[in-house]
């Protein structure tokens, strides 16, 4: 029995030590690392292949943003260059919004914030992502039906109006966001059109807020008529 | 069978109507295959040329070939989906000439069919990457000018480089958000796929951006850009544009000139393929070459921006 716990404690050992080296020996010469896991906001389960993405604090990026998929387990590491980070992520294929979108992140203050040094990992970094809503639709011209695919969508958050974010449809005028369950705006506009703005009755009259429930879908046509 | 007697003694014209003079003694003479010139079937000799008995003495035959085939184009560059033209050239021994000995070369291969192919001399690019060509000729002289009784044949296989690069860029999505409400500035993320001339999608490769120069920024923040290489997986790349939380309140911003994106072959000088312009990046809008917003489907190539 105690050899065997020596051995045991022996092998703890040596998978720790390894592990640690490992991860000094494999951050490249003049970067930092991130590691962390995905999980769910509510259940805590891991979430594999989620996007996980580096957005400099202090310095903003004209370029590429160095990202990287969760593994099996929902862990991820990124190697980045020394400063202060803003963590964000999505998988938009099962609902989770891309919280790099301040519009879309639920609290704009719990994503996580790192301060990368060279050659130093930080570890156990956890994002925590809440499901969201589908919004689909197509925008098309009501005299012609021809997508119109110069068109542009704005949704604004309805709880904090100073967070919008402003997409395209594709090229057949169709648009599938993945939309955080917030109250939000929706208007689109195009070159040529008179804008459009969502309103819907309910019970206490007409509203332009438009609220989806997690991991539900919304179609909605549009069609813009011409000036 | 050349009988110099028979064409002096009866002033048989050539081609074009030109005699060789009936006090004709001596002199030299070249001869030509005209089936074959641009592989150096070339030969020159003496001849003394007997008026009594009408017949010519044979002096010596000189070698004539071609020396070094190379390929014109090291590295040829071609693009996914696409298809260049290649070479082979060499000096003529005798005379120095430089000439175009493609014909002799009717095998062609390359060294990755997943990067290049190759019918004949025009080779086709499948993929970003870079890999090598080759060309074999027929059985043929190559050499130097050299007097002698026969001239050996030979085969050469000349090599060059090919490098094949993506296309063009397709934006798939364009969307402007804000990213710091205290003074509501935005920033534009545009996704690009980068496909072969066909619009096809070619797959993870390695790009960074150039741009001709930049200006001062007045929201007094370091924007960080991708001036060095790195991959896009899958194909896709997304360029994330914005001046970040400038400290200066109001208006402000920054214009990047002429931005590019190149591909990055292994080992090689990155090769520009899209060209989308000027950034024009204020802490409340961000244009790229003169637009707000791009529709699906825009096409930036090298030259420029295409709207659908």
């Amino acid at each position: 029995m105690k050899a065997k716990l020596t051995w045991l404690l022996l092998l703890v050992l040596i998978v720790a030590l390894g592990y640690g080296t490992l991860t000094a020996q494999n951050i490249p010469a003049g970067l930092g690392s991130v590691g962390g896991q995905v999980v769910d906001a509510h259940t805590g389960e891991p979430i594999a292949k989620a996007t996980v993405i580096a957005e400099p604090d202090d310095i903003p990026a004209a370029g590429k943003l160095v990202n990287t998929l969760t593994d099996d387990s929902g862990r991820f590491l990124l190697y980045l260059a020394p400063g202060p980070y803003v963590i964000a992520g999505s998988k938009e294929q099962d609902l989770y919004p891309n919280t790099d979108h301040a519009a879309f992140a639920t609290e704009l203050d719990s994503l996580p914030k790192v301060i990368v040094r060279e050659g130093r990992p930080v570890r156990d970094v956890i994002l925590r992502f809440e499901k969201g809503a589908r919004l689909n639709g197509s925008i098309l011209s009501a005299q012609t039906h021809e997508p119109v695919i110069t068109s542009r969508i704005l949704l604004t958050r309805a709880d904090n109006t100073r967070l919008w974010i402003s997409t395209g449809p594709d090229s057949y005028g169709r648009f599938a966001i993945v939309v955080p369950a917030r109250p939000f705006k929706l208007q689109v506009t195009a070159p040529g059109y008179r804008p459009w703005v969502f309103k819907q009755v309910n019970l206490n009259g007409e509203s332009e807020v438009l609220r989806l429930s997690p991991e539900s879908t919304k179609e909605v046509l549009i069609q813009l008529d011409p000036q | 069978m050349l009988d110099f007697g028979r064409l002096i003694r009866d002033q048989i014209p050539d081609k074009d109507g030109r005699t060789l003079p009936l006090d004709l003694a001596s002199g030299t003479y070249r001869l030509r295959d005209l089936t074959d010139h641009a592989a150096g079937g070339l030969y020159e000799g003496k001849v003394i040329v007997d008026k009594t008995y009408g017949h010519a003495a044979y002096s010596c035959m000189v070698c004539c070939g071609s020396e070094f085939a190379s390929m014109e184009f090291d590295p040829l560059g071609v693009i996914a989906g696409g298809s260049g033209d290649q070479s082979v050239m060499a000096p003529n021994s005798c005379t120095g000439q430089q000439n175009n000995i493609t014909g002799d070369f009717p095998t062609w291969w390359t060294d990755n069919t997943a990067i290049a192919t190759a019918n004949k001399n025009q080779i086709h690019g499948v993929g970003p990457g870079t890999t090598n060509h080759h060309a074999q000729s027929i059985p043929m002289y190559f050499g130097f000018k050299e007097y002698a009784s026969s001239c050996p044949q030979s085969q050469q296989k000349p090599s060059a480089g090919t490098n094949v690069t993506p296309d063009h860029l397709v934006v798939q999505s364009d969307t402007t958000s804000v990213v710091c409400t205290t003074n509501q500035t935005v920033r534009r993320d545009i996704t690009y796929s980068e496909v072969d001339a066909n619009g096809k999608n070619v797959g993870t490769i390695s790009t960074e951006e150039q741009f001709a120069s930049k200006g001062t920024n007045t929201c007094n923040t370091t924007i960080q850009t991708s001036e060095t290489c790195s991959p896009d997986v899958g194909g896709i790349l997304t360029d994330h544009i914005g001046v970040g939380c400038n400290s200066v309140g109001g208006s402000c911003g920054v214009t990047f000139k002429t931005q590019k994106w190149l591909y990055c072959p292994s080992g090689g000088t990155p090769v520009p393929f899209a060209t989308p312009g000027d950034l024009v990046i204020q802490n409340n809008s961000v244009t790229v070459g003169g637009y707000a917003s791009f529709p699906p489907g825009t096409k930036i190539s090298v030259s420029g921006i295409t709207l659908p």
